[in-house]
């Protein structure tokens, strides 16, 4: 009397791989949209940061460099020529309204020795032919510069004036780029 | 000839929960860290910007003293200078709400009671100051408290930064 064993093929039927495999192409695209979006979202953090911190720096280096160096403010209208042999002082004295916001101003330290601070290739250069000082930039092509703005005025006709500065700043190679606004004013010390 | 009947293999009920429960646990937990990593990372992008918020106004503030410092705490009438502007309200703390970006030229009304989240339509921006007095009405240094806060859901967030303004720094 023989013994029949039933030897069947293991393995998947059709609708257990439909099954995985449908789980799979569900699971997988949700977890790469959420992968994505944390380093698209860190991505934007690292740009902000970098952002603030080449602002923080360009705006730290001209307040500290005007407030500490300049003693007169001139614009490049009246820069000191044949025509114009003295510095022209541009600032007025305050509640006359402040000049218009200029791209740049000339400053000029103790020794009339002229310096400044303009828009280059989307970055914020110094320039002081005097101090052989030409296209020294205080950002780097990671970020952007536009809007960069110079006015100012003075308290009273004795006080030393007050410069105000602007600019905008935003990440180089970033889509929807919000930028960061910057705005100060500061008293120079000489005058 | 006797054939053997060949034993159907499948899950318990009691398997497939325990598998469910777990794997639904996973997913749950999953859901939260996510959840959580994106709030905390948008959280950490508007603190970057409510810093520079905080730092603007400082810098600004910093400018108002260097301007007109003055001295004296105010005793009413016109505002002519720095000390008299933060000490408006004193002994107790004078508030301001710094709510333009950026910031205007003239200083805004004294108080925070109406200083909504209106800075860049999600920020708002506040100033408390203390003076420490001198004899008289002289006033030897001002503390001031900065806070740069946003909403987001329930959570409130807050960037807190501190100054000290005086006549000799």
């Amino acid at each position: 009397m023989g013994i029949k064993i039933n030897f069947q093929k293991k393995g998947f039927t059709l609708i257990e791989m439909v099954v995985v495999v449908g789980v799979i192409g569900f699971v997988l695209p949700i977890l790469f949209a959420i992968v994505f979006l944390i380093i698209q979202q860190q991505a934007r953090i690292y740009s902000l940061q970098e952002v603030k911190k080449q602002g923080d720096q360009a705006l730290f280096s001209m307040r500290g460099t005007v407030k500490q160096y300049a003693e007169k403010i001139t614009n490049p209208s009246i820069y000191p020529s044949s025509l114009y042999p003295t510095i022209i002082d541009i600032c007025p004295v305050y509640p006359t309204p402040m000049p218009t916001t200029m791209p740049f101003i000339f400053f000029f330290d103790k020794d009339s020795v002229s310096f400044s601070y303009e828009l280059l290739d989307n970055k914020i250069a110094s320039q002081s032919p005097g101090n052989e000082i030409k296209n020294l930039y205080l950002t780097n092509d990671k970020v952007k510069v536009s809007n960069l703005k110079f006015t100012c005025y003075r308290t009273s006709i004795f006080s030393p004036p007050v410069v105000y500065t602007s600019f905008d700043v935003v990440r180089s190679n970033e889509l929807n780029p919000t930028p960061l606004q910057y705005s100060t004013k500061f008293q120079l010390r000489n005058y | 000839m006797k054939q053997l009947p060949v034993p159907i293999k499948a899950f318990s009920l009691i398997e497939v929960m325990i598998f469910t429960t777990v794997f639904s646990l996973f997913f749950v937990l999953a859901a939260s860290v996510i959840t959580t990593s994106l709030r905390i990372t948008k959280a950490n992008q508007k603190k970057v910007i409510a810093t520079h918020y905080a730092e603007e106004l400082r810098e600004w503030l910093q400018a108002e003293k260097e301007i007109n410092w003055g001295g004296t705490t105010y005793a009413g009438g016109l505002i002519t200078n720095f000390t008299e502007q933060v000490t408006q309200s004193t002994p107790a703390s004078t508030e301001f709400c710094f709510n333009t970006a950026p910031l205007s030229p003239s200083w805004p009304s004294k108080g925070v009671g109406s200083c909504y989240f209106e800075l860049e339509g999600q920020y708002r921006r506040m100033a408390t100051f203390s003076a420490t007095l001198m004899e008289g009405n002289f006033v030897k240094q001002i503390s001031v408290r900065f806070s740069v806060e946003w909403k987001d859901g329930n959570y409130l967030y807050s960037v807190p930064l501190k100054a000290v303004y005086s006549v000799w720094e």
